[in-house]
Order: C-alpha cells, then structure tokens, then sequence
C-alpha cells in the first residue's frame, strides 16, 4: 500500500467500481466495506499504530508524531469515543476519498482516521512532498496491515500519490460516497468542478485564519515561571508549522488595560524559546523578511516594529487595522493590538476566522462571548499550547458523524 | 545626479576599499534618499522600518529589499511616462517575474557599465560573436525576458553573429563551421546560458564534425543554473570539460540581477572567484542578517551604483555565498572576491494551502 507512488492510471476503463478500484490500489481483493463507527477492530487498529509509533526511535525526533502517539493511544481514543455518543444505529458511508494537501506532513494520516475512525474505507491522496513522517506513519500502516486480524482493513484502504491531478481525481471522485478535500480556496474550487455522484457529501477545509487572546490582568498575576511556560506553549503553535497552518495565530489581542512592560516581557520571553529552540534556514529568514516587506507595503503604516533579531518580529499594526484575516506573518512574525474587553473582539471576527487560542479566560466567559455575538466565523477555542491540535469537530462540522450515515429505527 | 558619471574613468578594478567605501558610502546613500523621495513603496519600507535616512550609515545598515518584492510589486522611482524600457526576469515557467522599470539614463547606465566590465576580458575591439542559443529572432518576441535581454546586452560587444542552435534547438553544425573557418585564427567570443553551454558544448557538440577546436574563443556564461543544479556539475569540473574537449581555456562566468543588470560580477579565469568592481558591493549575512567574516557562508547581499529609476540598489538575494578575500586576489584585481554555492534550499514549506 505505502509503496505504491504514481499511479499511471490511463488504462483503467470506467465500467464498474470494483474494476477502477482495482486500478487504482493494485489490490486485485480491495473491496469497500463500511463498519460501525469506533468498531473494536478500527479500535484494535489505532492501538497497535500508537504502540508501533511508540516503540520507533526515531518518532521522538518529530513533535507531531508523537503528538500522533498521544492521538491514536487507546486512552484518547475512548475520549473521542465519548465525545461522539450517538443514540442512533450508525454505519460508515462507504468509500471516501481524501484529498491532503501536499506541503503539511501529518495531516493525511488524521483525515484517514476521521475515515476509518467512522466505518469506511478509504483512498487516501497522500502530500507529493517528501517528509520523513510521512514515510513512518506508512511503513506502519504497511506493517500493520500484514497481520492477519486487519487483512480486511487491508483490502479497504489505500494510500496513493499522483501526478496528473485532474484525471486521476475524476476517476476516484466518481466513485466514492464522501469527498474531503483540504486545501488553499483555489484548489478546493478547482476539485470541487470534479463531478461527484449524486449522493456523495462533500467536506472541505479550506484556508482559515487563527488568533489569539491574552487577559492582560490575568498575566500580571501569573508567576514569571508560568509565564516562561506560556511562552512555550505559544512557540508550539507559533512556530512548528512556520505559522502556514491554519491552526497557527497571526494575531495576539491584549485585553485589558494596556501593560506594556507585561506584554513586552512576554515576547521576550517568548524570544528566549525561540533561540533555544528553533532552527531557521536561511530560506526561513528570506521568507520571514520579505513577508515582513509585503506587510508593510500592504498595510498602512505600522505604529511600531519590533524585532529580536531574526527570531521574532512584534508588529503594532495601525490603529484602524481592519480584515485582519489578510494579515499574515510567516515563522514568527506576530501582530499585536490592545482592546479594552473580550466583546472588542467582535469586529474582527467573520467566516475566515477558525481557531481563537487563548490564556487567562474561563470557559464560561468564553461561551458568552460567543453566544451573545452570533458570529459567523470561529469554529475552536482552545487554551495557548492547543491550536494545533486536531480533534474530531473541526472546522465546525461533527467530521465523525459527517462521514457516517445515521439509520432511523422505530 | 549622475553617479556613474564619476566612476567612468577609471578601471573597474581598480579601487581598495579604504578608497572605495567613502566614496561608496556616499553615493548608497545618495540613492537611499533619491529612492525614498521618488519611490512611494520604497519610502514607505524605509520609515516603517525605522531607518534613520538622515544619520550617517554604514553600509550594512541600509535597509535592503528582499528580491522577490520586484516580482510582487511594480517599484518605480521615476514619472510612469519616462520608462521606455521594461526587464523581466527569466525564471521557470508558473513563476512569476521581476519586473524592472528604465528611464533612459537607467538604461543608457546599465550599458556603459556592461561594456566597462566586460572590455577587462574582451578588451575595447568588438569580436566575433558565437551565441549558444538560438536567434531570438526565430523566438516569440512579445517576452522580453532576461535571457533575450543578456543576449542583447552582451551582443554589443561582438560583431558577425552566429546563433549556434536552429530552430529546434539542434546544433547548426553548417553555420558553426563557416564561422570557425572565418574566425576560430583569432579572438573570438563566445555567449550563453550556463545551463545551455553545458548541453551543447559539453554534451552534444560532436569534435569529429567540426571544422575547428576553440582555443582561441572567450566563453562568458551565466545565468539558468537552476538548471544546472540538477545536474550536479561543479564549476571546476565544467572548465575541465570544455578544455578537455574544445581546448577552450578562457572561461568566465557571470554572476548578477536582473534587478542588478549592467554591473555584473565576472569570474576571473585565474583564481576562479567573482569580483566586485567599483560599482558593486557585497555582504554576506547570516540568519540573524549579521555580517559574517571571510570564509563563511551567508545569504548575498548586493549593491549596485546603477538602479536610479527603480530602487534596487541594495537587495537581498536568496543565494548563498562566501567572501574569499579583499583587495589581494592572485589575479590582480581590486575588491572583494567572492564564490556563489547556489539558491537557499527550498524550505518544506508547511501550510495547508497547497495540494499537488
């Protein structure tokens, strides 16, 4: 399965769907099978990845595989199991189709596991790029799917890595029962022009942009070490995706009264992380200036620019700094503003917005803010540290239950 | 404010720093505030910046564009309707393109300086003129790009032009003999693309069908190694191979922007390094953009006397490259010398934004 890359695909006729899966998997016995959600073999599955990932050395050279270990490990996977409760009788829908994008390492893997996770089988578009990650997960699954007790997942699911986007796209649209394209806004409008049959749904996870919020009263009162450990959490989402992920914050809002000596201590701080901690290329540092150049053609003049050498640029845009979601820095370049209250926020909020990280708040305020705002954007909220993260509702969709088809009993 | 004007006569070599900066000094900064009064965009990265116009600087602390701003932005430092001539950058197709605006002095600039450094290796007659490309006049015209303009750029500086590739890209062996036969008895230069030198001098050139070897030819390349990274070719190695099987000896390479164009850097076939002239400057930067001392590699930054009508005097390339030494190369030339490793690596650029 891993090893399968470029597929020529020319010569496989449309006839019937067991003959263009044949095609394209090369699995002369691959054959689409839907399960109940968080069936016990699915469940038996994920452990044995988690346990695998866990035993190779080299895993714990990369922060997102062993945020993997932690997602697949059977403890979570429970979680999620919890978090999903449904009454109903569910089954999965059949063939999905994921559509990942190239350039991030582990996302393919999740989008899989929202697929198998919730009863179907899966073709999976794994990244063309070539990441070391990328070839651990899928020596694994490899691994895994030679034991005997998954052959039937085997025969259900395939990773493969094309070329010729458009056809090949065609072929497996056609025939699937869910698609779930992740990507830039062209792309996901360039694929959803690929017809798929009536009854297939569609998710996408397009370009969203990330904030984050500071209680300024709140940070005061917090001990210097824990603010030295909320500088490494915000370096975890900050900079290990260079801020490209959707996930990642351009923006941090302080709110409450305005303490520059709090707010400045913390990038330091933040800085001190990044010097131990970060390794720039020296394309890193081109990129980082010239994003730095376009912003400030772009935007209107900035009230202030702070830099710590390359490792950190601190922007105070200007004062009537609107549609923030095209204001992006890349490998940490952030963008500051003061508001005097959470309910400031507002006007900076719309479809866009998707992941709003935050220190110094309750849950409870938090839930207000969103409920009395009716907004039409953020889709997470999640302390500073989690932005990242990736869970089972994302962008706003229920990705489990969307992927499953609920059958009414009476 | 004609600052070439004052350079003119002298040799491009000929200056040590402690006679150069001062003067170099003066006239950067000359250029930063001519840029800052006319160029919007550019004055406005300065103030944003924080760069203090007024102060005296050193060089490293004039603010630098970085490169790829000439393919985003449209700068000008000059009135829209004094442009009468646009660059475009050769660049693999899907990219886009640096786009540099002339006026005529800019222009006229670019070319007194071309000629001055390339005379150092051609000498002031005009010379028989092989040109490893094809007739740009056989090619689509409506793209200007940098390859046609480096081919007409340098075509000033020979005469009886011979296009050694047809219109398919097939080595004219009739019309290279009837040069050769001509002209191979004495002085003659020869133009191209490094990536094309390499396949067509090195590669397919077949020695049994040719009327004559190249001893007596003046190789000046440069540009399209993108390509040429693939294949994996050091420098050395490609001098070796074309002596080895043409007997050409006179190897320079050329380094330079086209955001740059006119003051070049050409590789001495003495000691192998490029050198500055008096109308450039490099520094080499670390990724903290601190200068790093001889010997050790950086990012390239690059001056230039010459961008009046756009500013792109001072930019910051996405090479990297060393300083070798300043002022006591083996070849005689004054400034600094210095070798160029290749683009920074395309980084894993990590986003969600990209399916291919």
């Amino acid at each position: 399965m891993g090893e399968q890359k470029k597929l020529k695909l020319g010569g496989v006729v449309m006839l019937n769907k067991n003959k263009i899966i044949h095609g394209i998997t090369k699995n002369k016995n691959f054959n689409v099978k839907v399960f109940q959600p968080f069936s016990e073999l699915v469940k038996d599955f994920l452990n044995d990845f988690s346990n695998e990932l866990k035993n190779q050395k080299e895993t714990y050279s990369y922060t997102n595989l062993i945020y993997l270990i932690m997602w697949t490990s059977k403890k979570s996977v429970k979680t999620l199991e919890k978090k999903f409760k449904s009454n109903q009788i569910r089954l999965g829908r059949g063939l999905i189709f994921h559509i990942c994008p190239s350039n991030v390492p582990t996302n393919f893997i999740y989008s899989f596991l929202f697929g198998l996770l919730s009863g179907n089988s899966n073709i999976v578009k794994i990244p063309s790029k070539k990441f070391r990650e990328k070839e651990i997960i899928l020596l694994i699954i490899k691994s895994l799917f030679k034991k005997k007790k998954f052959f039937i997942l085997k025969n259900s699911n395939c990773f493969i890595e094309y070329k010729n986007i458009i056809e090949t796209t065609k072929k497996i649209s056609s025939i699937c029962d869910g698609r779930i394209i992740w990507g830039g806004d062209k792309t996901i409008n360039e694929i959803r022009k690929v017809w798929i049959p009536e009854r297939t749904i569609e998710i996408t996870f397009s370009d969203r942009y990330s904030l984050s919020i500071i209680n300024i009263n709140k940070l005061k009162k917090t001990k210097s070490n824990e603010i030295k450990l909320l500088a490494n959490k915000f370096f975890y989402d900050g900079y290990t995706m260079n801020q490209l992920a959707c996930n990642s914050p351009h923006f941090v809002f302080w709110v409450g009264k305005r303490n520059t000596n709090i707010q400045n201590y913390f990038w330091s701080e933040l800085n001190k992380v990044v010097e131990r901690k970060f390794l720039f290329d020296e394309i890193h540092v081109v990129d980082k200036y010239t994003n730095l150049i376009e912003n400030v053609i772009n935007q209107k003049n900035f009230i202030n620019l702070k830099t710590f050498k390359n490792n950190l640029y601190v922007i105070d845009p200007s004062k009537d700094v609107k549609k923030i979601e095209n204001i992006r820095g890349v490998s940490g370049t952030f963008f500051q503003k003061n508001i005097c209250q959470i309910n400031d926020l507002k006007v900076f909020i719309n479809k866009k917005c998707q992941t709003v990280s935050y220190f110094g708040f309750t849950k409870k305020q938090l839930g207000l803010f969103i409920l009395n705002n009716n907004f039409l954007g953020i889709d997470r909220l999640v302390p500073i540290g989690k932005a990242l993260g990736i869970d089972i509702i994302w962008d706003g969709y229920e990705v489990l239950k969307s992927l499953s088809r609920s059958i009414s009993l009476e | 404010m004609n600052i070439v004007q004052n350079f003119l006569n002298i040799n491009p070599y000929s200056l040590k720093k402690k006679d150069k900066l001062k003067k170099y000094l003066n006239y950067i900064n000359k250029l930063t505030v001519h840029h800052y009064k006319n160029c919007k965009i550019y004055g406005k990265i300065i103030k944003n910046l924080k760069f203090k116009i007024k102060k005296k600087n050193n060089l490293e602390n004039f603010p630098m564009l970085p490169v790829r701003i000439f393919k985003k932005y449209s700068l000008q430092s000059v009135p829209k309707n004094k442009i009468i001539k646009k660059l475009v950058s050769s660049g693999t197709s899907g990219q886009e393109l640096s786009k540099i605006y002339l006026d005529k002095k800019n222009a006229k600039n670019q070319t007194i300086v071309l000629k001055k450094i390339t005379e150092t290796i051609l000498g002031n007659q005009r010379l028989p003129m092989l040109i490893v490309d094809r007739d740009p006049k056989v090619l689509d015209r409506s793209v200007f790009n940098a390859q046609l303009a480096a081919i007409y750029g340098f075509s000033i500086f020979g005469k009886h032009y011979c296009y050694l590739l047809d219109e398919k890209g097939n080595i004219d062996y009739k019309k290279l003999n009837e040069f050769l036969k001509k002209y191979s008895h004495d002085n003659f230069f020869i133009f191209g693309f490094t990536s094309l030198i390499y396949e067509n001098l090195i590669k397919k050139l077949s020695t049994k069908l040719i009327y004559s070897n190249f001893q007596n030819g003046i190789l000046l390349h440069g540009g399209g190694w993108k390509k040429l990274e693939k294949l994996k070719i050091s420098n050395k190695n490609f001098r070796k191979k074309l002596f080895s099987k043409i007997k050409l000896k006179k190897i320079h390479n050329y380094y330079g922007l086209v955001e740059q164009t006119g003051s070049i850097f050409i590789e001495s076939n003495e000691c192998g390094y490029f050198h500055t002239s008096i109308y450039s400057n490099i520094l080499i930067r670390n990724n903290n953009f601190e200068i790093v001392q001889k010997g050790t590699k950086g990012i390239i930054q690059l001056f230039s006397l010459l961008p009046t009508s756009y500013p792109g005097h001072n930019i910051l390339t996405e090479d990297i490259g060393e300083i070798v030494g300043e002022d006591n190369c083996k070849c005689g030339k004054q400034g600094k010398y210095f070798l160029v490793h290749g683009r920074a690596k395309e980084a894993e650029t990590r986003g969600c934004s990209d399916v291919k």
